[in-house]
């Protein structure tokens, strides 16, 4: 989620009368990221990203580790525990979902995205 | 081939690697041949196919399925990958003793290691390999 929104968020729902729900809310907010997407779809598109974004790819490349320090989660077509992605997702600590069918054609590189890893899912934002 | 997968139901770690290593080398010396024949690529796609996909994707991955519910007090598969791979000292340090948990870490970075091998910056010599398979491709492939 956008960090400055987050952490007002954040800080606001601990002093409001909803503070009861806080956790629930913040769990909700721990598994959502919204940013702008980033398609890959050869090892050259890694060297683009130039601002913290939603990597999507079909499946990664070493080079993702050069630009991982920007990269806010990580999007894959394929889905697999032992796949290069979730490998490198799981080192680097980074938010990942797998198995997005098609993921690389139904978005474009800038598009806002919001990303929800607890319910698996990803969606334009307008 | 057999007998990796022979040694990865028996969990004979060392024997694993050293299968996985002669595959590895195998595959090396095919795309290293100046003149390799058609049939000597295609060893080698059933290599890369092997090492990089069918062997730690699926057949390591059952078995890290499979073994990971032996291990007390219990882990789930997801725990415990990301315990190995972001470092969790609280994890690792409760299964510090734990010989199952140890002996399957010590499978799963050796599967990790072959995975993520680069040469000439892709995955298990992946642009190399492209690059001969294209050039010896037949005409009449089918």
């Amino acid at each position: 989620m956008g960090c400055r929104f987050e952490s007002y968020l954040r800080s606001h729902l601990r002093k409001s009368p909803y503070r009861r729900f806080f956790g629930r809310i913040e769990k909700i907010m721990d598994n959502v990221i919204i940013g702008k997407v980033a398609i890959i779809k050869n090892e050259k598109d890694y060297y683009k990203i130039k601002k913290e974004t939603i990597l999507v790819a079909k499946n990664t490349h070493p080079d993702l580790v050069i630009v991982i320090n920007k990269i806010k989660g990580i999007v894959t077509e394929i889905d697999n525990k032992l796949c290069h992605a979730a490998i490198v997702a799981r080192e680097f600590n980074k938010p990942l979902l797998m198995g997005v069918f098609n993921a690389t054609k139904k978005f474009k590189t800038g598009e806002k995205v919001l990303v929800d890893f607890g319910r698996k899912t990803i969606n334009k934002i307008a | 081939m057999k007998d990796l997968l022979k040694h990865t139901y028996l969990l004979d770690v060392e024997k694993i690697e050293e299968d996985i290593e002669r595959l590895w080398r195998r595959y090396q010396e095919i795309l290293d041949k100046k003149k390799s024949s058609w049939e000597d690529l295609n060893e080698a796609r059933a290599l890369l196919y092997f090492l990089g996909y069918l062997y730690p994707e699926k057949i390591a991955l059952d078995s890290f399925e499979r073994r990971v519910k032996y291990i007390k007090p219990s882990i789930v598969l997801d725990r415990f990958l990301s315990a190995i791979d972001g470092n969790d000292k609280r994890i690792l340090e409760k299964y510090k003793k734990n010989k199952r948990f140890n002996k399957l870490k010590e499978f799963y970075l050796i599967v990790k290691d072959i995975k993520n091998r680069t040469k000439n910056k892709t995955y298990l010599d992946e642009k190399r390999f492209n690059k001969i398979y294209s050039k010896l491709k037949p005409k009449q492939y089918f």
